[in-house]
């Protein structure tokens, strides 16, 4: 588990988090390092979502540390948090988040938004993207007129088509059959494969057999951290 | 290896692969936001460059959110349109009818011009001479003229009609007599039943007398056939006629009035008092600056000069009430308006949460959707104002025309309406829009 700070991509230490009186994370230390292909497990109300919105930066700890690439977040800016959020961390959801009134091609770009890219370069790695995900024939639909799996698939296409460093995606099969299931996770494999490091989030223990890392949460707290192949880390 | 998807679909020179630090150190510092860097922090963090949106982005978005819900856009604007109409029309149909009446007043514009005498004049009586009329109906314009004196009370002694035509009215010398010349029926426009004196009985001093209508019923006279009598000092007047109605000086109608030739010869009478002339309509200026010289070339400055004002006064009163009533009832509409649109975009803002929250975690700072909602519900405004100033410009010609008004718009209003319906946009997207920015992404990302 030891890796040297150039390795570390998203570190958390003792990170708590509480909602009034309940305490939903109970000091969870791990270190997401550049590559790793990670699933974070547990059962419902096991605080997956509350470690989720935590790594994803989408909210702030109680106590303890996130470092994103050495950086400590709680010294910035909303403002600087939310750019820095943007250029590291790609978001998968369960629920997909498209606009319905936007053409896949439209959704793809809306990722790169805020990223200060002149507009012929946001559409250029759009294309790209959905080539990468293989739905590049469905460009110009829009979601309503897409499967579910194709659905997440330009989800997922928007989420790494901007050069992010980490794919965080929270149940991205909740919402699909078994066999789209695959399909998707065969994507996530493929993805992880060229480089991209990948972080799962999942009640489902199938869905995490696909990572090289599992981490299982329970009451707030981190019960097991395996890694199921000892992976060299490629420097590239 | 790594990040080797990166190198495949960027384009960009930023964060090569392998170049672990380059992502946040060696970004050029110039996309900071001004306003947004960080003085207080140290070097590493400032050279995060925060999120940005272009205008041109900006307008891109909110082009696409306008059209994706054209039904509801559609109604959201419509509510502008509606406020901008009512306060265009309104102020168009009010700017129509003050063109109306003052069209109508120009018809009644003073036509009435009354010559005195200045007060310290040398010899009182002698600065309107007996020919006053005369030389006012040479002057092109003038239509008729009269000179006008009351008679001192002081010197009617007793004043009653026709013996045993009203017995208990023996004395009715409370009213008022005057003595002028024989234009007075047409300078006071008066419906009068017989006739007034001529220019003879005024020359000769004939005992002829008019009575008003109500000082005729005072008298108890009220039939010409019977050839009535009036005595003023004992003298009997024939009565030529009765002042029915007036257009103006209604005092006259409680007022006898005698030639100014009897007055003088009888009555004590030893000046003229005032001048009254008619004049063409419009025509009392022109004809007023050259009175004085008409009637005294060698000082014309002994005379005063009044041109009556009433129909100007009335009409700045008229005017100041209708516009005052309109502006509150376009201003009541705008109100409606404004809340239609902090409505719409309120419902608009809970339905689109999720993608608030997908949006802020793509990087999209709170001033961003701030800016979209903002900028949005101003479009709406600004496109409702244009088409309620179309709507209130073409309401306002079609009902000026059926009534027949001149149909007239100021210009300022069709150049500010549509500003002012930006502005009513502005304004009540700003609640929903402060609500949407403060959406928090993990609130808003909750499947």
């Amino acid at each position: 588990m030891k890796s040297s700070p150039e390795d570390s991509l998203i570190e958390l230490d003792q990170v708590t988090r509480d909602f009034g009186q309940v305490k939903v994370l109970k000091g969870i230390s791990f270190t997401i390092r550049k590559g790793e292909y990670l699933a974070v497990t547990g059962p419902s109300g096991s605080g997956k979502s509350t470690l989720m919105n935590q790594m994803g930066l989408l909210d702030m700890p109680t106590s303890g540390h996130i470092k994103v690439k050495g950086q400590i977040i709680d010294q910035l800016s909303d403002a600087q948090v939310a750019a820095l959020r943007s250029r590291t961390i790609g978001f998968v959801f369960q629920a997909f988040h498209l606009i319905d009134s936007r053409t896949a091609l439209e959704n793809v770009e809306l990722g790169m938004l805020y990223k200060g890219l002149p507009r012929s370069e946001r559409k250029e790695r759009a294309i790209a993207a959905l080539e990468r995900v293989g739905l590049a024939h469905r460009m110009s639909a829009y979601p309503t007129t897409l499967s579910g799996g194709e659905q997440q698939r330009v989800a997922v296409a928007r989420a790494v088509a901007s050069d992010i460093d980490l794919l965080l995606a929270d149940e991205p099969t909740g919402n699909l059959d078994s066999a789209t299931t695959s399909k998707i996770m065969e994507l996530f494999d493929q993805l992880h494969a060229t480089g991209l490091t990948i972080a799962l989030i999942t009640h489902d223990l199938r869905l995490a057999k696909h990572a090289l890392r599992n981490i299982e949460i329970a009451d707030g707290q981190i019960v097991r951290d395996e890694n199921h192949t000892a992976r060299k880390e490629a420097q590239c | 290896m790594l990040k080797q998807h990166i190198a495949k679909l960027s384009h960009s020179p930023r964060n090569k692969p392998g170049d672990e630090s380059a992502a946040l150190d060696s970004n050029p510092a110039p996309r900071i936001e001004p306003g947004d860097a960080p003085d207080s922090e140290t070097q590493a963090q400032a050279s995060i460059p925060l999120s940005t949106l272009s205008f041109r982005d900006l307008l891109h978005e909110v082009r696409l959110d306008i059209i994706s819900r054209p039904g509801r856009n559609a109604l959201t604007a419509l509510g502008t349109m509606v406020g901008i109409a009512v306060l265009v029309t309104t102020l168009g149909l009010s700017a129509s009818l003050n063109a109306q009446l003052e069209a109508r007043f120009d018809a009644l514009t003073p036509t009435e011009i009354t010559v005195t005498s200045t007060p310290d004049s040398y010899g009182p009586g002698d600065n309107l001479p007996a020919d006053a009329p005369n030389r006012a109906l040479r002057i092109n314009g003038t239509l008729a003229a009269t000179t006008l004196t009351e008679i001192d009370s002081t010197n009617i002694k007793t004043l009653t009609g026709t013996p045993g035509y009203n017995p208990t009215a023996a004395n009715n010398n409370q009213l008022a007599v005057y003595a002028a010349s024989s234009g007075i029926g047409q300078v006071i426009g008066a419906t009068i039943k017989g006739t007034i004196f001529s220019d003879w009985h005024d020359a000769t001093g004939q005992p002829v007398a008019v009575l008003g209508r109500l000082a005729a019923e005072q008298l108890g006279i009220t039939n010409l056939a019977l050839a009535p009598v009036v005595f003023i000092n004992s003298a009997p007047l024939v009565v030529v006629g009765i002042i029915d109605q007036v257009q103006r000086n209604p005092s006259l109608l409680q007022a006898i009035i005698v030639p100014h030739g009897y007055a003088t010869a009888h009555l004590g009478v030893k000046h003229i008092e005032k001048l009254l002339v008619e004049t063409v309509p419009n025509g009392a200026d022109i004809v007023g600056n050259q009175l004085g010289l008409a009637i005294r070339p060698d000082n014309p400055d002994l005379l005063n000069i009044t041109i009556a004002p009433t129909a100007e006064q009335t009409r700045a009163l008229i005017t100041s009430d209708s516009q005052t009533l309109f502006i509150i009832l376009g201003i009541i509409s705008l109100i409606i308006g404004a809340i239609g649109i902090a409505n719409v975009t309120l419902v608009s803002v809970m339905e689109r949460v999720p993608e608030i929250g997908l949006r802020r975690a793509i990087g999209a700072r709170r001033r961003h959707i701030l800016a979209q909602f903002l900028t949005t519900s101003l479009t709406l405004g600004f496109i409702g104002g244009i088409l309620g100033t179309e709507t209130g410009a073409i309401i306002t010609v079609t009902a000026a025309l059926t009534q027949n008004w001149p149909p007239t718009m100021p210009t300022w209003v069709l150049a500010c309406s549509p500003l002012i319906g930006a502005l009513v946009g502005l304004t009540a997207g700003l609640p929903p829009a402060i609500k949407a920015s403060r959406i928090q992404p993990t609130e808003a990302l909750r499947a």
